[in-house]
């Protein structure tokens, strides 16, 4: 009797093991599923809503858009590159353990937690309004260079931090000093590691310059929720009101970033 | 004969620049983040302090009337529509990515090592860095017109449920990648253990790994709630908009993040609007910082654990 019980509860258990992992089994495979059909939706779209003169400067073309994109990103690697790396050597070499270090690691953590949109509003009232500025493309860098900042800084720190020891003795041995060490030893043992943080990093700041997937978009735009839905990239750039807005040359007038749709809120309004 | 060169006087200079330079670095982190606190709590305290509202008004009340005009005062800054849409939208993210999370995170670890590092760990990180606005694209050209053919969902398909499923596929990565290692920092005696007793995997599983595993599968909870709660485009692109308490997941509403990204452009600097604006900003920010140091503190409970 007692032995079959415990069989009986032997053969659910093996039964519930068997279960569960068809279970994970199915889980995963329908995430992967997702996943890649996710990927492979963005491509074959993207290569179907490819024209001719996609990439040209003008009104038909996303080169201006690519270009600032670009730009941008290359301005606010610019500031935030050198502040990222010094910060990342000072953490894991000169720093002591303490409560300041600690602090600064928390400063880190929080900068990096902080939702987009804040850090955005940050660099309106600093970069914009407080120094009086109009709406520009090195206020935008900047804004974007503190969302990279504390990747940067940790990649660094933990790059230096994961070398071996031998790389600092065997260099101070030889009689260099720490900043010797550190910029002719350390930092290029570990360059590869650092600039996969700064691409990843890259990475981050590219979201902030078309936030509704409009040809012209804008966060502070209110105009800005297009009729976008059921269209394609390239229908999308064809919608009547942009086509107004590109007659009017509204959009081709000198401006260096910044939402024009919103400075010229007026003229977007009588167009509508 | 030769001499022993000293290092020459300059170099001492040089050196001294040098750790100054990066000591200078390290500080300007810190009063950035400061600053950045300090501007949000005194932009975000004028609807408060100057206009006397009170806190509960702003949290608890749905009357979101506040006039634009910088001399007056007098509208309703109730933004709990707006609480509520972010509330709803990431509890339903969670609901959703959770179970998914976890057990792509057991496979990948326990039951199918070679396939987690060679096909999900890859994955899972390109997933992590797509920017948010290609998610929101593909929520607003995919999902929401599912949602809207699938249910017979008003408004074409914008809803709290398109918002969902957009950020619980974003916040999917972040839980799988950092519970994956949670699990795999479970120590192998405690497996072997379970194993030698007799336990079958899905046993070993739910009993040891899972629970030994917590407080790490927590941090990755955490950290991808505050992805979801931060998440401004994406959320913008599929939720409809609309400032009113949805009446299911299918009816569409606002958040706080398509409320600042939408309408502080156009309010008046110093207006009843803008500073209200300000105030969803700071509650967004204390709440990030409310995310960290709950991390912080499940680190330091595992560390006294581990330790004691």
């Amino acid at each position: 009797m007692k032995a079959d019980r415990s069989n009986s509860n032997i053969r659910r258990a093996k039964r519930t093991d068997r279960l569960m992992t068809a279970v994970f089994y199915g889980c995963d495979g329908f995430f992967l599923v997702l996943l890649i059909s996710l990927a492979a939706y963005i491509i074959v779209r993207g290569i179907a809503g490819f024209y001719p003169g996609i990439l040209a400067f003008d009104i038909n073309g996303i080169g201006n858009q690519l270009f600032n994109t670009v730009y941008l990103v290359f301005l606010s690697l610019a500031i935030s590159v050198p502040i990222g790396i010094a910060a990342g050597i000072y953490m894991a070499e000169y720093a002591k353990p303490g409560r300041f270090l600690k602090f600064l690691r928390i400063s880190i953590e929080s900068l990096s937690s902080l939702p987009s949109i804040v850090v955005g509003l940050f660099g309106y009232l600093v970069f914009i309004l407080m120094t009086g500025m109009k709406w520009n493309l090195f206020a935008g860098a900047l804004s974007v260079s503190i969302l990279s900042l504390p990747s940067i800084t940790s990649t660094v720190e933990d790059a230096l931090r994961a070398l071996p020891k031998g790389y600092r003795e065997g260099s101070m041995g030889l009689g260099a000093t720490k900043r010797q060490t550190i910029l002719n030893v350390l930092l290029p043992a570990c360059m590869s590691r650092i600039m996969t943080g700064i691409l990843l990093a890259a990475g981050r700041g590219f979201f902030h310059i078309s936030p509704y997937g409009d040809a012209e978009p804008c966060p502070f735009s209110p105009y800005s929720d297009m009729n976008v839905k059921d269209t394609s990239l390239q229908e999308a750039m064809d919608s009547k009101l942009f086509r107004k807005l590109q007659d009017q040359s509204i959009l081709m007038e000198e401006h260096a970033g910044g939402c024009v749709l919103f400075e010229k809120k007026e003229q977007v309004e009588a167009l509508l | 004969m030769s001499s022993v060169r000293l290092p020459a006087k300059s170099h001492d200079a040089k050196e001294k620049s040098w750790q100054r330079l990066v000591t200078f670095s390290g500080i300007a982190i810190i009063v950035l983040t400061l600053s950045i606190g300090a501007f949000l709590i005194v932009k975000g305290s004028g609807t408060f302090l100057e206009l006397r509202h009170s806190v509960l008004e702003f949290l608890f009340s749905s009357d979101w009337s506040p006039s634009d005009s910088v001399t007056e005062y007098g509208g309703g800054v109730g933004a709990a529509v707006y609480i509520a849409g972010s509330l709803l939208t990431c509890g339903l993210a969670l609901l959703i990515a959770l179970p998914f999370s976890l057990a792509s995170a057991v496979l990948m670890t326990e039951i199918s090592p070679k396939a987690g590092r060679r096909l999900f760990q890859p994955a899972a990180e390109i997933f992590l860095g797509i920017p948010s606005v290609v998610y929101g694209w593909i929520g607003l050209t995919v999902l929401v017109p599912f949602i809207r053919d699938a249910f017979h969902a008003k408004m074409g398909g914008f809803s709290v449920l398109a918002a969902g499923i957009v950020l619980a596929v974003m916040i999917f990565p972040t839980i799988t990648t950092i519970s994956a290692d949670a699990i795999r920092s479970v120590s192998k005696s405690a497996r072997e253990a379970a194993y030698g007793l007799g336990c079958t995997r899905w046993q070993v599983i739910l009993h040891v790994v899972l629970p030994s595993a917590f407080s790490g599968i927590m941090t990755g909870v955490i950290l991808g709630l505050s992805r979801a709660f931060g998440e401004a485009l994406a959320v913008a692109m599929v939720i409809g908009k609309t400032r009113a308490f949805p009446s299911s997941i299918l009816s569409p509403t606002s958040n706080l993040t398509s409320a600042i990204a939408a309408d502080m452009g156009n309010t008046a600097n110093g207006g009843e609007h803008n500073l209200a604006l300000w105030s969803m900003a700071l509650l967004l920010y204390l709440i990030s910082i409310l995310f960290i140091v709950a991390v912080h503190r499940i680190a330091d409970h595992r560390k006294a654990k581990d330790e004691g």
